[in-house]
């Protein structure tokens, strides 16, 4: 049994991955508002769903060469990116653009140097970029796109993008949680519009004007956060409604939906739902429901880094397989299971050694190695312990260390078994008391 | 961690292992009169004879880009290639093959390729593994090379393909390297042999056929510690074939002490007036070095008045090295009061001549001895007496002039008077005197003098080492003869030791016949300072300090803090050695106090 770990954000890092797929990729679906400023009669902010979610995982540096389409990527502020364009024709001002996870564009670059036949560019990215773009100018025709991330010391550019997956919805989901692996969906938001709600004006009170209980059991309700988003109005909670205040609306301790636009005072309950037609809230339901949708097989890298474009994200993942102190090492890339309490120790390599006459040791550190040892198991099954004897004179050990993988050169200085073969209760032939007796021979 | 030699050697173990620099560069007799580039090219400025230009880093998006840090320029044909702009080299596009046709005016053996992005070079049917720095044998007037990059993002980049064997050896390549470093402070044996340097470098492609042509005497200098703190750089030159077995080249160097040898200084006419009679000396020190051939790296100046009598003495003939050695072991010792007078050359890679009060000899090392490892010490017997083997010179003579040793230098039998004769010879240390003879019709000598004596030399018109321009003032047959001078028996024959301790007696010829004195009245050779040298001596193996040349001072503390047990010593020996990434060092030593 491997061992797992779940990482939580709207990118998430993982370092030490099993190479295996994932057991679970769970995107957080959020509605998403257009425009800005607090909504309003006069400030309508559309909402909208998700009709699918994708899911990527890429390799350190999330860049690939770029058609003329948006493309997805992910650079982290601080790194130092350098564009580039070939020129085939025409006159030179290509535009490389950069956008945020909401795809609000960044900033861009005209890519002015010319060197070489090429145009190009080099500027510190200040802020995580999640989508890049070039645009090609009437005049231009523009192949070979690159862009190519530099770090302060050394080149990590991997252009590797491992895999992409794109779960369509079926519907349009504006709040839940899809498991892209098992395919499990869970909608715990929905939308109306309130032109489609049966509304009562309400009579003396300074809180509103409006109110509908068609939501009373449908939707869920906090005292303190607001659980519903509105086009049209400004969404508080219960105990922040206000006598002073106006557009907006909120959900009270009856679950009745509350509108407060003065502007509407005068309308009739029949001219206030024809005035909200087309206005859409968004509020979570008080009973969640769920979908079984084709699930899809994401195997990660060990190394990775793993986003949708739909909200955050939580991956269940399996741990590195070679996590020697639990779990598995290779021995010439065949797997067996980690010897007891296998825990290497390092030591010191030093040349041009002598002892003075007080006794002392002078000498030189030019690195380190893993110290000789006797690597042992309480139990092999039959064809692990033929991975051992198979080995002869040198071959490579491959196991994590606190500090990550590591494939060793060692020389086999002797294998011992007692020869106490048996078959488990399933039929399996073990051996018992097994110990290899290694060296190591690189040095760092 | 700090990368500074001294402060990694106060450490018990050194952190890093030290970096090594060595290079190897020889020549040809034929030279590449063509270069002809083909292949998809980006760039070649005809540069590629130029190995002293170092290649410029490009911001170029070849292999994942580049360093934002200041490293890489942007491309500019413009820019003259130099040995400060750099130079662009043939450069290929990415992941594309360069091939490069030269043609000599000779048999090439092999040329020496410097790239980058290289993976594989190809000569014919042969093909090397790029290392960056690459010897390909090629024994024919004209080759074809195919350099291959690395992957197909990477673009290759040729430098150079220069004639001859090119090494640089840093420890990425290094199996060890050993030097022998030294000097001699003996009393009977003061000459010293040359410095050597081996080194032992990892090189898998064959070049042996290549490496057979060399010739000895190309240089090789070497440079250690670490890249903030580095040694001055030492010259050796290759003075054994370089030999490969088995992956692995050993080339065998020595310092520029080995051309003393070769060095022959006739008998030498030393003139020397008292009041700079140590200058003097010290100019005709440097003199017999710089004749052999040497360039001295570091030389500190003395400069005095001439004052006073002049004093005479006749140096023997003896090699450069025997007259250097004996000048450093005859005034190394020599005080008086506060002065000290010693006159010293130290090679080693870093010739070096030096004088003064022992304060500016070199470095002062200050070495725990508890830091040491195999401690010896030796004593020799006391010297009791110094005593000459030739009993007709005695150590104290005074000059001279003795006829019958007069050296015909050139003969001149038509002067005229007031006729200026000029003539050069290579004892330019004898003094010139003009003996003038008349002849009979059958050419029989009737009448003869030294024209000195007679007034027929009526001035000196110009005294250098090695021209004398002298006039007459009578029309005469004359010869020119150069006339040494000998000695009376004046003096002692043997110094004794005034300690009086009982011990051996060491027998010296006499380093030159006659007595140079200084404005004190001292001599210049002083005989007797040898016994102020100590006889002990010894070795131990220590840390290892690069910068460490031989007549340096060590103090060795002895670790009881209230000083007992120290010793003043300076270094007759070092034998540093770097492998397998470690730095050591055997250092023999003789007390000096």
């Amino acid at each position: 049994m491997q061992d797992s770990k779940t990482i939580s954000g709207s990118i998430v890092h993982i370092t030490d991955g099993a190479e295996a797929d994932a057991r679970a990729i769970v995107v957080e679906i959020e509605p998403v508002q257009s425009g800005s400023g607090t909504p309003s009669p006069d400030n309508v902010r559309p909402i909208s769903g998700w009709e699918s979610v994708t899911v990527a995982d890429y390799a350190k540096n999330m860049v690939t060469e770029q058609t003329n389409d948006i493309q997805p990527c992910f650079i982290r502020a601080g790194t130092q990116v350098i564009a580039s364009v070939k020129k085939i024709s025409g006159d030179i001002n290509c535009v490389f653009r950069y956008f945020r996870k909401d795809g609000t564009q960044i900033d861009y670059w005209e890519l002015s140097f010319e060197q070489d036949g090429r145009f190009w560019r080099g500027v510190n990215i200040q802020e995580d970029v999640y989508f890049i773009k070039f645009d090609d100018r009437s005049t231009l025709t523009i192949t070979d796109r690159q862009v190519r991330i530099s770090g302060t010391g050394v080149i990590t550019y991997d252009p590797t993008l491992a895999h992409v997956a794109t779960t369509d919805l079926g519907r349009t989901v504006y709040g839940g949680t899809l498991d892209v692996v098992s395919g499990v969906l869970t909608v715990d938001r929905a939308i109306v519009d309130l032109g489609s709600l049966t509304w009562s004006v309400l009579s003396g009170s300074p809180y509103g004007n409006f109110s509908t209980t068609a939501l009373a059991q449908l939707a869920k309700q906090d005292k303190t956060e607001p659980t519903y988003i509105c086009s049209a109005y400004n969404e508080v909670a219960y105990n922040t409604a206000s006598s002073t205040a106006d557009n907006y609306i909120w959900l009270n301790n009856n679950k009745t939906l509350i509108v407060k636009d003065t502007s509407k005072s005068s309308m009739t309950a029949a001219d206030f739902k024809t005035a909200m037609n087309g206005v859409q809230l968004v509020y979570e339901l008080a009973t969640p429901t769920t979908a079984q949708l084709t699930g899809q097989q994401i195997e990660l890298l060990r190394d990775c880094f793993v986003w949708a474009d739909a909200g955050d994200i939580t991956v269940t993942y399996e741990t590195e397989l070679l996590d020697g102190r639990f779990h598995k090492i290779k021995v010439n890339d065949n797997s067996i299971i980690a010897p007891n309490n296998f825990e290497l120790e390092r030591e010191d390599v030093y040349t041009a050694e002598y002892t003075t006459c007080t006794g002392k040791l002078i000498a030189d550190k030019i690195g380190w190695k893993y110290a000789d040892t006797t690597m042992q198991w309480d139990t092999l099954p039959d064809d692990m312990l033929a991975i051992l004897t198979g080995t002869t004179g040198a071959f490579t050990l491959k196991f994590t260390d606190s500090d990550g993988s590591h494939t060793e050169n060692v020389i086999r200085l002797g294998v011992r078994n007692t020869a106490t073969r048996f078959t488990d209760d399933f039929g399996n032939a073990l051996w018992r008391n097994i110990e290899l007796e290694v060296s190591f021979t690189n040095v760092h | 961690m700090s990368t500074n030699i001294d402060a990694q050697n106060a450490l018990q173990i050194r952190e890093r292992p030290m970096d090594v620099y060595i290079s190897l560069q020889t020549g040809s007799t034929a030279k590449i009169t063509n270069y002809t580039v083909t292949g998809n090219i980006k760039s070649d400025d005809k540069t590629l004879n130029r190995s002293n230009y170092p290649m410029r880093t490009l911001a170029d998006l070849q292999d994942g880009g580049f360093l934002l840090d200041g490293s890489a320029v942007w491309y500019d044909s413009s820019v003259t290639p130099s040995e400060n702009n750099g130079h662009l080299g043939v450069r290929g596009d990415i992941g594309e093959t360069v091939t490069i046709a030269i043609t000599a005016d000779a048999t090439l053996t092999a040329v020496t390729v410097a790239t980058r992005g290289v993976s594989t070079i190809t000569n014919g049917g042969t093909t090397y593994t790029a290392t960056g720095n690459d010897v390909i044998t090629i024994n024919a007037i004209s080759a074809t090379l195919v350099f291959t990059p690395t992957d197909s993002t990477t673009r290759a980049e040729i430098s150079y393909i220069i004639p001859g064997v090119v090494f640089n050896i840093t420890n990425d390549t290094l199996i060890s390297c050993t030097l022998a470093l030294r000097s001699n402070l003996n009393v009977d044996d003061h000459s010293w042999e040359e410095s050597e340097i081996e080194i032992k470098m990892y090189y898998p492609n064959d070049i042996s056929s290549s490496l057979a042509y060399i010739q000895s005497d190309w240089p090789i200098t070497y440079q250690a510690g670490y890249d903030s703190d580095l040694s001055d750089v030492r010259q050796f030159y290759l003075s054994e074939p370089i030999v490969q077995e088995a992956g692995t080249i050993t080339i065998k160097g020595v310092d520029a002490s080995h051309l003393l040898d070769a060095k022959n200084l006739p008998e030498q006419w030393l003139r020397v007036y008292p009041g700079n009679a140590h200058q003097t000396v010290y100019s005709k020190f440097i003199n017999a070095i710089t004749s052999a051939g040497i360039t001295l790296k570091h030389q500190q100046s003395w400069s005095g008045t001439a004052s006073g009598a002049a004093r005479f003495a006749i140096a023997p003939e003896m090699s450069a090295r025997d007259f250097v050695s004996g000048v450093m072991n005859y005034t190394l010792n020599h005080t008086r009061g506060a002065t000290y007078y010693g006159i010293q050359f130290v090679d080693a890679g870093i010739p070096t001549v030096e004088h003064g009060d022992g304060t500016t000899f070199g470095n002062t090392w200050t070495i725990n001895k508890s830091d040491c490892g195999d401690w010896r010490e030796v004593y020799d017997q006391n010297i009791a007496t110094i005593k000459s083997s030739d009993s007709e010179h005695n150590f104290n003579a005074v000059y001279g002039i003795n006829t019958q040793y007069a050296k015909e230098i050139e003969k001149k039998d038509t002067v005229r008077a007031w006729q200026i004769i000029e003539f050069s010879y290579d004892g330019y240390y004898y003094q010139p005197v003009l003996l003038w003879y008349r002849t009979d019709s059958s050419g029989k000598v009737i009448e003869s003098g030294l024209a000195s004596s007679a007034g027929y030399i009526s001035s000196t018109i110009s005294n250098t080492p090695s021209e004398y321009k002298v006039k007459v003032n009578a029309t005469q047959k004359y010869m020119l003869y150069a006339v040494p001078v000998t000695q009376n028996t004046n003096g002692t024959n043997a110094f004794a030791n005034p300690n009086e301790l009982a011990g051996v007696t060491v027998e010296l010829e006499p380093f030159v016949y006659g007595a140079i004195l200084d404005a004190n009245g001292e001599t210049v050779f002083n005989y007797p300072s040898l016994f102020k040298r100590s006889l002990r001596t010894g070795s131990f193996t220590w840390k290892g300090d690069p910068r460490m040349q031989p007549l340096d001072y060590i103090d060795i503390n002895n670790d009881t803090g209230d000083g007992r047990g120290n010793i003043t010593a300076r270094v007759t020996e070092v034998e540093l050695t770097h492998e397998a990434g470690g730095t050591s060092a055997k250092i023999s030593w003789r007390e000096w106090s």
